[in-house]
């Protein structure tokens, strides 16, 4: 028996345990036969904070900065041939924010099928690609996930290394809406989408498991999702020492080797991860080739970076499943987007040698939880969403 | 004129109303009436909007009604209250408003009741009046008779608890968990029938001490019988209500209304359902972790409706956190776009019977192959291959892209989603 399951009782089977593990040792200590298997494992939880594209802006690093909504949708009023004086007509009767007027209507079926228009953000190739800026700097945060330093590889800003696969970071950082002068976190995909999912979304769930993690050595971190979503505090941060209950459904569980030194985890071999989120973020992370580095901070919490091969899809879904009403406050060109993301893919090329996956890197925080494990749903192999 | 109308119609709907009540108890039958006979539904009516996001908004007017078979809408005619036992609208008029004519062998219960028509025809009646569809109606949802005739033509709005007499702070709402509307008191918390006797085995003091999660619904000094509602003396020589004989409780573990979390804790307690809504023999509900109560097949495998994304700021995985919206359920029907032969394989209809009859929020859909599929409030309703025990969710949250990679094809999705949207598969829950 696992020394832990003696705190189960009518919990279920509790496996893990963030802070409380010494005091659950301790309550156990009398337990002789039960100290062989405390001491085989020590481990730390923790439930994720925040989770937002790693972003290292600096000034001059794109050759200008992609325009606002209304400089957005000039732009693809001029793409279909409109005088400047009908263009002019147009936007002095723009609602702005969920169209339902002419130039609304025209900026969403902006896309052209055999000659009539149709839906941009549903058929995003169809549209023109208005040609975004994107990221001449050498610096970003991220993981060298081929093993190469190419000529476009980054630089990594924190640990110097060379080879660093992002072209996520290069697609959307000169995006205002996507810029961010670390540890600042941008406002697309942070205030408007994590800001908002972490209240209602099950929580997210990282494990450490070691010896001895006062010590460097060999760890497992293993990423799970919890079935309660993240409890706060007065302050509306994310609630330390709480408890969550552990998922079972296979689809948001990773789990990867990984080495600590120095009160920082890195991976020591690629793995996939796996987190179903809420859609209006991105639908599930599903990262290939995925790496991590975690900073075991002082104060108990964890700060670090996670990245991999993402298929280009996901994060074009999640901002465009919102169409034009989040087009215009995002600021971004979802269909420039789109195309930036394609023609920037790196990884995994289809048939006909498109590459179906983007390099990228997010930042992830968390605070130290309690965790439990129960029993339920079958764990085995989900099916992912079908977009590859 | 009319408040004589309606006098006399309430009288004989009493009269209909207490003569089965009547005759059920005679037969000690304590079982909930149901809310629908078969061949009746419950629809969404009302204007649909349709929005420039997702498509497809819920008006705030939009009301449930009866509805026939197929979904349309059911109307009263005010001048059938000068006849009670009869519809008046025939001939050229019912040509405009036919009857709803009732399935062979039905049978009159609670609040619904059979007219002879003059063809022998039996119609159905709810609580004494005649319901009849309007030609003009060409779609479900749609309530184009409404008010005509000067009025005398009104939608038959759902009223599962019409003719229940309540003691004050008592009152019934819609508890999906437990199929059906429950009692609940005054603060909207769901209340529990006590299948036993209090003065022998009371919940309420069942421990030793005296400690109980269940709290007696009590009765203040001076109540007497209302309706089904008794007083019972306890132990104690307090007074607590009683429903149709049965003592009731409350649990202190319910903390928000429409729900009962005490459902299945214990055999001898159950909430107390004053009218059951129809389900198929072919669903049941089943517990799950995280979502609460789920539909499922008899033998507790999760169900799933195939839903269109709907563009909302979070609270896609908290329990009950997409409301089902069925005219994006009729939207979608059977279609499997974006879900691939090897998709399809996971996904298995959960068909009807030949004998299958809808009723209630339940419909039957037929598939391109002729059987027939259950669906709910709008959607049609699937297993899932991929779940292996009771209880699993494994199918839930997986989602399609509607949204197309080609330059020279459009996407294939619903018509009315005007963002990128997506075709997903969640769990159906009641």
């Amino acid at each position: 028996m696992n020394v832990l399951n003696l705190l189960g009782g009518a919990m279920n089977r509790p496996i893990f345990h963030g802070r409380g593990l010494a005091m659950a040792l301790a309550g156990l200590a009398f337990s002789t036969a039960n100290l062989q298997s405390a001491e085989a494992a020590q481990t730390k939880s923790f439930v994720v904070s925040w989770f937002t594209p790693a972003i290292f802006s600096q000034d001059d690093d794109c050759p200008g900065r992609n325009p606002s909504i209304d400089g957005i949708y000039k732009h693809a009023l001029r793409q279909m041939n409109l005088e400047p004086k009908e263009e002019l007509r147009m936007f002095e009767k723009f609602v702005g924010t969920t169209g339902g007027d002419e130039a609304g209507e025209i900026i969403i079926n902006r896309a052209r099928i055999d000659g009539k228009p149709v839906n941009a953000y549903a058929n995003p190739l169809a549209a023109p690609d208005p040609v975004m800026f994107t990221v001449t700097a050498d610096k970003s945060f991220g993981f060298n996930l081929d093993g190469k330093e190419g000529p476009k590889s980054f630089i990594e800003p924190q640990t110097g290394e060379k080879g660093i696969d992002n072209e996520f970071f290069r697609a959307m950082g000169c995006h205002t809406g996507m810029r961010a002068y670390y540890p600042n976190r941008p406002l697309q995909g942070g205030e408007y989408q994590w800001d908002t999912i972490r209240l209602t979304q099950p929580a997210w769930l990282v494990t450490i498991v070691g010896e001895d993690l006062t010590k460097d050595g060999p760890v497992n971190v293993i990423f799970d999702r919890a079935l309660e979503a993240t409890k706060w505090d007065a302050l509306s941060q994310t609630r330390a020492d709480m408890t969550y209950r552990i998922d079972p459904n296979p689809r948001s569980h990773s789990e990867a080797k990984g080495y600590l030194k120095n009160g920082e985890v890195t991976t020591t071999e690629p793995f996939r991860f796996n987190m179903v989120a809420d859609p209006y973020y991105v639908q599930e992370f599903r990262f290939k080739d995925a790496r991590f580095r975690l900073k075991l901070l002082p104060n108990g919490n964890i700060d670090g970076f996670i990245g991999g091969y993402q298929p280009y899809d996901d994060p074009y879904w999640g901002v465009a499943n919102g169409g034009i009403a989040l087009e215009c406050c995002a600021g971004i060109d979802f269909i420039g987007m789109y195309h930036t993301l394609k023609r920037l893919a790196d990884a995994y090329p289809d048939e006909n040698g498109q590459n179906t996956h983007i390099s990228t890197a997010y930042r992830i925080e968390g605070v130290p939880a309690f965790t439990v494990q129960v029993e339920g749903q079958t764990a085995e192999a989900g099916r992912d969403s079908k977009t590859r | 004129m009319r408040i004589l109308r309606f006098l006399r119609a309430t009288a004989f709907a009493a009269l209909c109303v207490g003569a089965t009540a009547n005759a059920a108890l005679a037969k000690g039958d304590d079982t909930p009436q149901l809310a629908t006979p078969p061949g009746i539904t419950v629809q969404l009516v009302g204007k649909i909007t349709f929005g420039l996001i997702i498509g497809y908004n819920l008006d705030r007017n939009q009301q449930f009604a009866y509805a026939d078979a197929k979904g349309m809408t059911l109307y009263t005619y005010g001048p059938d209250a000068d006849a009670p036992g009869k519809a008046t609208c025939v001939a050229a008029c019912a040509a405009v408003w036919p009857p709803a004519i009732a399935l062979p062998k039905s049978k009159p219960f609670g609040n619904w009741s059979l007219v002879t028509r003059d063809d022998g025809q039996k119609q159905w009646a709810f609580r004494g009046k005649p319901l009849y569809t309007y030609t003009k109606d060409t779609k479900i949802s749609d309530v184009n008779g409404r008010g005509l005739d000067q009025g005398n033509w009104q939608t038959a709005l759902f009223d599962p608890n019409a003719g229940i007499v309540f003691p004050p702070g008592i009152s019934a709402e819609e508890i999906p968990d437990a199929n059906g509307q429950v009692l609940v008191n005054a603060k909207g918390m769901a209340i529990y029938a006590f299948d036993g006797n209090v003065k022998k085995a009371d919940p309420a003091c069942s421990g030793s001490p005296c400690v109980s999660h269940w709290q007696p619904l009590h009765a203040p000094e001076l109540a007497s019988t209302v309706g089904d509602f008794t007083v019972v003396i306890r132990n104690d020589a307090t007074r607590q209500w009683a429903y149709k004989g049965k003592a009731l409780f409350t649990f202190d573990g319910d903390y928000e209304s429409g729900y009962a979390a005490a459902i299945g804790l214990d055999k001898k307690l159950e909430p107390a359902v004053v009218v059951r809504y129809f389900r198929p023999n072919e669903i049941s509900i089943h517990p799950t972790l995280g979502q609460g109560y789920v539909l499922s097949t008899p033998k507790g495998m999760t169900v799933y409706r195939r839903d269109a994304y709907v563009y909302q700021l979070g609270g896609h995985g908290i329990r009950r956190g997409v409301p089902p919206r069925p005219h994006v359920g009729r939207d979608i029907g059977t279609s499997m776009s974006g879900c691939d032969a090897a998709c399809q394989s996971m996904w298995h209809p959960v068909k009807a019977d030949a004998k299958a009859q809808p009723s209630g929020f339940y419909q039957l859909i037929t598939r391109e192959d002729g059987t027939r599929q259950w669906t709910y409030k709008g959607y049609a309703l699937y297993t899932y291959a991929g779940d292996k025990k009771p209880g699993d969710m494994l199918g839930n949250d997986i989602y399609d892209y509607a949204f197309s990679r080609d330059p020279n094809k459009a996407a294939e999705r619903p018509s009315r989603m005007t963002a990128a949207g997506a075709l997903l598969w969640m769990y159906a829950f009641p």
